[in-house]
């Protein structure tokens, strides 16, 4: 049994649909959730975290869905929002207040450690916090106690890079041990990139890509070029082809390798340029 | 016992009020019970309640759906979460009743003997804030709660019953303190206000019940938790 | 042991681990018998996914330079010359038709290029 299953998850809004999101994420990996803004990312993680109802499909962490037992299965989750998602007026006293009287495993020691380690004042109000301090009060808050799966929605956006690279040793700490999961959305994957296992990739509500992240960038190639010299049989294979005065840019499958010829400069993608590339197809497609 | 927790959390929330609540509910005890007859003392008690019922309601107005995810996401049932919170706002009555009940002390520590009328009034006036808690809060759980137009319901929800209650009670203090009373209605009165009085509180009982299931069922049907 | 991950490079991560990690036991950095960390210590330590370093390993491990054995972690295994050898070879070969190609690409005739290869070979 994986620990997190998502079967046919779908969330019907009036003006946006998330449709059939499904993966599987087995225990002990990092799954980044990408896609541009307004494409479902927090919608999804959301309904993993049961704060929202989906309209279809089913979530098991664990092989439970939050329906059958909410208190069991919010206990394995660990959330952190883009955004402090504390009451205003909360001290991180009060919160470890909260934390201890809901949590059977919660540990005050660690949550006071990580205050120390952080610099975190203890009596000062949430609302006083700096970004930066509110997104290391949540991490401290879900890290002080056991569960198996985090969920990070956007989570280090406007950090500075030693805080990232702090969060980053931190996720990979966490599932050292082959039992606990992460999944963490975003629509800049930069750093974050290197950690992820795997890709889940969607824009407007659906899938676009799912794979390993190794294989995804090994299926594409990143191609430059002089526009002119492009044939139109490579044309037709390219995916989100961008042009500018002098060149091009665009991404191509690396099954239609041969296509290339050696007039073209080709190099290995990282994800986001599969995810500019992709939306930016879908751009060109709306266009005609 | 999470519902005692939420009720925990609430007082967390709203730890502000309390500096302000706490020293109101202690100088209007005293002063009322130190210089006052017993008919001002059933008008302090009204008082007190209608300084309950407003603070009651100060949890919904830090409930925007935003800043609440780490209170929404806790692992407890809605109804724990919801009766919760009821706990609070009864505990507010609970408080103003406990002081009411330490003014009537004061009144007997100065020699007055203890109107059993007023007593009975006081239980309906008590029964009258639990109802009006238990309104106020299915009016805030059925269109207020993190729907982030608390701000224009709130303040009505906060101050209309509280005052309604106020001048009512104002209405009947006049009333009984007036000579334009009958003497054998106001006999009447006096015998059969405790009983009624108790029945009041029997009916508020249930009427909190009845308003925690209805607010219960209507937050489990929204769309997030 | 050491490993350098490039963002540069061409070469994909757990390519360049494993090269790197060939490279190591090869010239005997990474003496034969001795435990490598964990996939997901590499990963943890390198800062990289653990299905990378996992791919890495098994890599390395089909390619007969390691063995892994459960509970006891991955273990360099002796190198036999035949292997080294045919390692070495593949380098030779690849660095060659690298030359050979780049000389292609300029028109360079096959006689000059064999003169440079000499020279090089006298200096």
């Amino acid at each position: 049994m994986e620990l997190l299953e998502v079967k046919n998850l779908s969330k019907h809004y009036k003006s946006f649909d998330l449709k059939n999101i499904s993966f599987t994420l087995p225990r002990g990996y990092i799954m980044g959730y990408v896609g541009p803004n307004g494409s479902g990312k927090t919608t999804t993680l959301n309904l993993i975290t049961g704060i929202l109802k989906c309209s279809d499909g089913e979530v098991y962490i664990d092989g439970r869905t939050c329906k059958e037992d909410v208190r069991a299965y919010r206990e394995q989750i660990g959330y952190v929002g883009d955004e402090s998602y504390f009451p205003d007026n909360f001290t991180a006293k009060n919160i470890c207040t909260v934390l201890k009287d809901f949590y059977a495993t919660f540990s005050e020691e660690k949550f006071n450690g990580f205050l120390q380690k952080w610099n975190l004042p203890e009596k000062k109000q949430v609302k006083d916090f700096s970004r930066g301090m509110k997104v290391m009060l949540m991490f401290a808050s879900v890290l002080s106690r056991d569960t198996k799966l985090l969920v990070l929605d956007e989570a280090t956006n406007g950090l500075d890079p030693v805080m990232r690279t702090e969060i980053l040793k931190l996720l990979q700490e966490y599932v050292m041990d082959g039992q606990r999961s992460v999944i963490f959305s975003t629509h800049i994957l930069s750093d974050l990139e290197q950690i992820a296992d795997y890709i889940y990739f969607i824009d407007g509500g659906r899938t676009i890509l799912h794979d390993a992240k190794d294989e995804m960038i090994e299926n594409f190639l990143l191609v430059k070029g002089e526009r002119g010299a492009v044939p139109p049989a490579l044309e037709r294979e390219f995916i989100g082809l961008e042009e500018n005065a002098y060149g091009f840019e665009a991404i191509l499958p690396s099954e239609k390798a041969e296509l290339l010829g050696n007039a073209f400069l080709v190099e290995k993608p990282n994800i986001d340029n599969i995810v500019i590339h992709f939306i930016k197809n879908r751009e060109n497609g709306n266009r005609v | 016992m999470r519902a005692i927790k939420f009720m925990k959390i609430d007082y967390i929330l709203t730890k502000q009020q309390m500096r302000i609540a706490l020293p109101l509910f202690v100088i209007v005890a005293i002063l009322a019970g130190k210089t006052m007859g017993d008919v001002w003392m059933l008008f302090v008690c009204s008082y007190l309640l209608f300084i309950a019922t407003i603070f009651s309601t100060t949890p919904f107005g830090s409930c925007q759906r935003k800043n609440t995810g780490f209170l929404l996401m806790l692992p407890a049932t809605v109804a724990e979460r919801v009766i919760g919170r009821f706990l609070f706002g009864l505990s507010y009555i609970g408080m103003a009743v406990l002081f009411c009940a330490a003014v009537m002390g004061v009144f007997s520590l100065f020699g007055n003997e203890i109107n059993m009328t007023v007593v009975g009034l006081m239980l309906c006036n008590t029964a009258l804030g639990l109802f009006i808690v238990a309104l106020e809060y299915l009016i805030c759980y059925l269109f207020g709660e993190g729907k982030g137009n608390w701000q224009y319901l709130g303040n009505i929800v906060r101050i209309a019953p509280g005052m309604a209650m106020f001048f009512l009670s104002m209405h009947v203090v006049g009333k009984i303190g007036g000579e334009a009373y009958a003497a054998d209605r106001m006999a009447f009165l006096s015998q059969q206000i405790f009983s009624i009085g108790l029945i009041a509180l029997g009916a508020a009982f249930l009427f909190i019940a009845l308003s925690v299931v209805i607010s219960v069922k209507v937050i489990e049907r929204r769309d997030y938790a | 042991m050491k490993i350098i991950i490039s963002n540069q490079s061409e070469l994909p991560i757990y390519a360049q681990i494993r090269e790197q990690l060939k490279e190591q036991i090869l010239n005997g950095q990474i003496p034969e018998g001795s435990t490598l960390p964990s996939i997901r210590q590499l990963a943890k330590e390198v800062g990289v996914s653990v299905i990378t370093t996992t791919r890495a390993y098994s890599e390395l491990e089909a390619e007969g330079f390691i063995a892994t054995m459960q509970g006891k972690g991955s273990v360099v295994l002796p190198t036999d010359n035949n292997l080294l050898r045919e390692q070495y070879l593949l380098r030779i070969e690849e660095g060659l038709s690298t030359a050979i190609e780049t000389a292609k690409a300029m028109g360079m005739s096959m006689e000059e290029l064999d003169g440079i290869f000499k020279n090089l070979m006298d200096a």
